[in-house]
């Protein structure tokens, strides 16, 4: 089953017991790449991605059936993986909550320690801004800049209306450029 | 009635307008109106777009890496429900657990000996000879069957013990002697 195939399709698909498990490995395909890349700019490390991407796919395999579809696959799949994602935020803030820093300076600090961090190079300089945008600026500002989503789309998403999410990208924006001025 | 002094008021108005139109306009207005209209939106939109150089000349590609083939071999584990670290601290938890249990289990009734035995020991030293004979040897003891024999036994021993302090070890063997001819002859009929 190829992964080119619509959302509609396979949710057809997916609906058929014949057909289930080769419809999800095809949407599994299809969304691996896009949601990972998604989670991997919010949680940093590799390790928390992969986990956090487990658990999406685990819950769209559980949730697929009772999926009205009343918004698409995409974004349904989005916003599993962005609440995922702020729950494990969360979650290792809670942990880190005896320790007096915060997490984003933990987050930047995991940045840092990547073995191809290099300070001078202006994309490692430009995640190092994002994470000290607070996190619902840090999730719209990826959303828009790096994988060019449409604000209706983000609305969706995230139950905010386009009006605000403009806003938020526009502070979110003038803070990155500032540090990277300045930086 | 109210209707027709309404029409003749607008159709007087529009007769006026014929004659005299009363505005003027600039020279060129409607010619010039596209260019200004579409100069206007241009400033209102560089307005509304903050300036970012140095956002826009970054690139957008992700500078994080990814292990080698982690796509391509990337499956969905359905039969996971916990995540594999959330499994590890579930599994120390329950190793914690045993160990610990194991440990109390094993080592608490330990420690409660070794705590009372000194305690013991010591009750036991502050006994003088005499209270210890007398729990040895209960004076009174409850009229059952089995302890009133061994006390029976116990008395026998003592009084026994008493006579033969004071016979000598000559008689002593001879009584012996004899008694031990007597049960072998017992013993052979």
């Amino acid at each position: 089953m190829e992964q080119f195939q619509s959302d509609e399709s396979l949710l057809a698909l997916f609906r058929n017991p014949g057909t289930k498990e080769a419809a999800f490995t095809a949407i599994v395909n299809k969304y691996k790449e896009r949601l990972y890349w998604h989670i991997r700019r919010m949680v940093i490390i590799h390790e928390d991605a992969d986990d956090v991407l487990q658990n999406v796919f685990m819950k769209t395999w559980k949730g697929l059936e009772q999926f009205r579809a009343e918004s698409g696959l995409y974004t349904w799949l989005y916003r599993i993986s962005t609440n995922e994602s702020i729950t494990h935020l969360q979650n290792q803030k809670k942990k880190r909550a005896a320790v007096s820093f915060g997490n984003e300076q933990d987050l930047a600090g995991q940045i840092r320690a990547d073995p191809y961090f290099d300070a001078k190079k202006i994309e490692w300089k430009l995640q190092l801004a994002i994470q000290r945008l607070p996190e619902q600026q840090r999730l719209i500002f990826n959303l828009r800049y790096f994988d060019e989503m449409p604000y209706q789309k983000m609305s969706e998403i995230l139950g905010v209306t386009e009006g605000a999410l403009k806003a938020s990208y526009h502070h979110a924006a003038k803070k990155v450029e500032n540090y990277l001025r300045n930086s | 009635m109210k209707q027709d002094a309404a029409y003749n008021i607008l159709n007087r108005i529009r007769q006026e307008q014929k004659t005299n139109p009363g505005f003027t306009l600039p020279e060129g207005y409607f010619e010039a109106f596209t260019d200004r209209l579409m100069t206007t939106i241009k400033e209102t939109s560089a307005d509304e777009a903050p300036l970012l150089p140095l956002l826009d000349a970054a690139p957008r590609k992700m500078p994080y890496s990814v292990p080698l083939r982690y796509f391509t071999q990337f499956r969905v584990d359905r039969g996971m429900v916990i995540s594999f670290k959330r499994g590890l601290t579930i599994a120390a938890s329950f190793i914690l657990l045993a160990v610990t249990s194991i440990f109390l289990f094993t080592k608490k009734p330990q420690t409660t000996e070794t705590a009372s035995l000194p305690a013991v020991t010591a009750a036991v030293n502050r006994l003088t000879n005499e209270q210890l004979e007398r729990f040895m040897q209960p004076e009174e003891l409850p009229s059952k069957e089995k302890p009133a024999v061994r006390q029976t036994v116990n008395a026998q021993s003592a009084d026994m013990t008493k006579l033969f302090k004071n016979v000598p070890d000559a008689e002593l063997a001879n009584f012996l002697n004899e008694t031990a001819e007597g049960n072998d002859e017992i013993f052979l009929n």
